[in-house]
């Protein structure tokens, strides 16, 4: 086809477009990659820890109170044991020395021994003050210890007929003088015994395992009682390993793990390449998801280390966890381990 | 290990058929076809605007040269005898078919100037009529083109979606690396159908005007040369 230099359109057209397709293809050859990147989504950090630490608070209680208990309407017949004085119970060879918690659970604990030594006070007085009562005849009229009594009424008819005849021996010797001090000896054990805090009486069993009432009332039951809720604690602590407890339980773990690792051959010198390696731990031991490396490098021998010390940790897997150790999951469950051929591998 | 080299490979695949041939080749036979005719009518496009272009450059010269020559009182005659065996412009193809149907009348016999007026003016309109559609001719194509390829591209691209919208149905993979070429595929027949279609509809109405232009032009020469012709044939009348 002879060109026309008259109407040089449909060459010069299609010169054009052959080098327009061209540089197209050269320039759209290597499309730029979006460098990769992931939404930021706000995110508050919050140590597990912490809302175990929160003593039970109340949402609707006005202050925080410097002493939080929970809120109790009356005294529990059972004292619950926290699972952190379990640690108490055994024998370790160093007992945490911890400051006293100010969690109200573990306050029962004093106070229990004088609860079961009150109902047994009272005891022997009793028999006393009410059989000198009934056998002088009314005469002294000693009503001061029956009216603080709020069950006296019902033991009584059985009383009288069971116990005056033992003591029965003792009582012509009685004089005025014994009788003040009797009644004075029994007079301090009453008002030990406040109103909360019922004193012993055998026959209460019977009655209350025989009533088929309900409670007429579904308290919050205590070691004390407690009108007024506290919001929450201000320096409540949960279970902690203190420094030295968490010193053991490292090297428990390195321990394991030296003689899962085998650091790669050639990077043994590198003084530089500790990864430092954080997993989760379940109560049993056994690392759950997946080990995250804290200090990652992007050079290739910082890699193959921190994936050997990921497959040890893999390779270790349920881990024994010493028995004292227990009761502190909550503080041991994140463990970072620094795999430092020098400090693992001795 | 085997896992992460296959998805790696998977990767390697995807981010390499990104480029423009491949994205050309491995686009569905329809879509294939509107790029290729996209293509075609671009160049064809281009290449009237360029056509276009050059011819009305020469003209407007030309006519601007006609022009001066022809009021610079020069004899008519040997104007005509210069151009009439090949006029260059529109104005001069106009003058010399005047000239030819004036010598016609009046050279030969002598006779048949009694009408003359009114076939000149049917000769220059016609004339008139047939350069102003040279002028013209081809930019009907441009219209098209500019009005048609942006649908034409639609077409590639909503093909093409369809199909690849088809594979992610028998695939059932959804992932972005697997859906977005045949959806860049698909675009890229919009892509050149508006490449096609923007300069054809910018040439068309800047060419348009342009022959408009140059069609009053040659009529306001034509009926300035009437005037003076029919001036002529009324002295020649009123000297017999």
């Amino acid at each position: 086809m002879a060109i026309k230099w008259s109407e040089p359109g449909l060459p010069v057209s299609g010169a054009i477009h052959i080098l327009c397709i061209v540089a197209t293809l050269v320039a759209f050859s290597n499309p730029p990659k979006f460098e990769y990147m992931s939404e930021s989504v706000p995110v508050e950090i919050i140590n597990a820890d912490e809302p175990n630490q929160i003593a039970k608070g109340e949402k609707s209680a006005k202050e925080a109170k410097p002493d939080p208990k929970p809120r109790a309407d009356k005294v529990a017949a059972v004292t619950e044991t926290k699972p952190d004085s379990a640690m108490d119970k055994r024998d370790v060879v160093t007992p945490p020395s911890r400051p006293p918690s100010p969690e109200p659970e573990t306050k029962p604990t004093p106070p229990q021994p004088p609860k079961v030594a009150e109902p047994a006070k009272p005891e022997p007085p009793k028999p006393q003050p009410k059989e000198e009562v009934k056998d002088e005849a009314l005469l002294k009229a000693e009503k001061k210890p029956e009216p603080p009594k709020p069950e006296p009424p019902k033991p009584e008819p059985p009383k009288p007929e069971k116990k005056p005849e033992p003591p029965k021996p003792e009582q012509p010797k009685l004089d005025p003088t014994q009788l003040a001090k009797l009644i004075e000896q029994s007079k301090p054990a009453q008002p030990k015994s406040d109103p909360n805090t019922k004193p012993f009486n055998p026959n209460d069993i019977k009655k209350m395992l025989e009533s088929k009432e309900k409670p007429a009332m579904a308290a919050s039951t205590g070691a004390e009682v407690n009108k007024t809720a506290s919001l929450g604690a201000p320096n409540a602590t949960g279970p902690k390993l203190n420094p030295s407890q968490k010193g053991q339980f490292g090297d428990a773990i390195k321990d394991q793990l030296s003689q899962c690792w085998s650091p790669p051959a050639g990077v043994m010198d590198g003084h530089t390449l500790k990864p430092m390696i954080k997993f989760n731990l379940q109560p049993d031991g056994s690392v759950v998801g997946q080990p995250v490396v804290m200090n990652d490098q992007s050079s290739p021998a910082f890699r193959a280390m921190a994936d050997s010390a990921m497959r040890a940790i893999r390779k270790c897997s349920p881990f024994k966890i010493p028995a004292q150790f227990a009761p502190f999951h909550n503080d041991w469950k994140d463990t970072t381990v620094i795999f430092d051929p020098k400090d693992i591998l001795g | 290990m085997n896992g992460t080299e296959v998805v790696a490979g998977a990767l390697q695949t995807a981010s390499s058929e990104i480029s423009i041939w491949t994205m050309f080749w491995n686009a569905h036979f329809v879509v294939k076809l509107v790029m290729l005719g996209l293509l075609a009518s671009s160049v064809w496009c281009w290449s009237i605007i360029i056509d276009k272009e050059l011819l009305f450059r020469r003209e407007r010269r030309s006519m601007d040269r006609f022009e001066e020559v022809f009021w610079s009182g020069q004899s008519l005659e040997e104007l005509y005898r210069a151009l009439s065996e090949r006029p260059n412009n529109a104005m001069a193809a106009v003058f010399v078919a005047a000239m030819n149907e004036w010598k016609r009348s009046v050279e030969n016999s002598g006779r048949a100037v009694t009408n003359l007026t009114q076939r000149l003016d049917k000769v220059l309109d016609v004339t008139i009529q047939r350069e102003v559609e040279r002028l013209e001719s081809k930019l009907l194509v441009l219209a098209t083109i500019g009005s048609a390829s942006p649908f034409i591209g639609l077409f590639g691209t909503v093909w093409g979606i369809m199909n690849s919208f088809r594979s992610i149905a028998a695939s059932k993979n959804t992932s972005l690396a697997v859906v977005a070429p045949g959806i860049a595929e698909a675009l890229f027949a919009t892509a050149i159908g508006l490449f096609a279609a923007i300069p054809a509809v910018i040439a068309y109405n800047k060419l348009q005007a342009e022959a408009a232009k140059q069609q009053a032009r040659v009529e306001g020469f034509a009926d300035e040369f009437s005037a003076i012709l029919s001036r002529q044939i009324d002295e020649r009348i009123a000297a017999e």
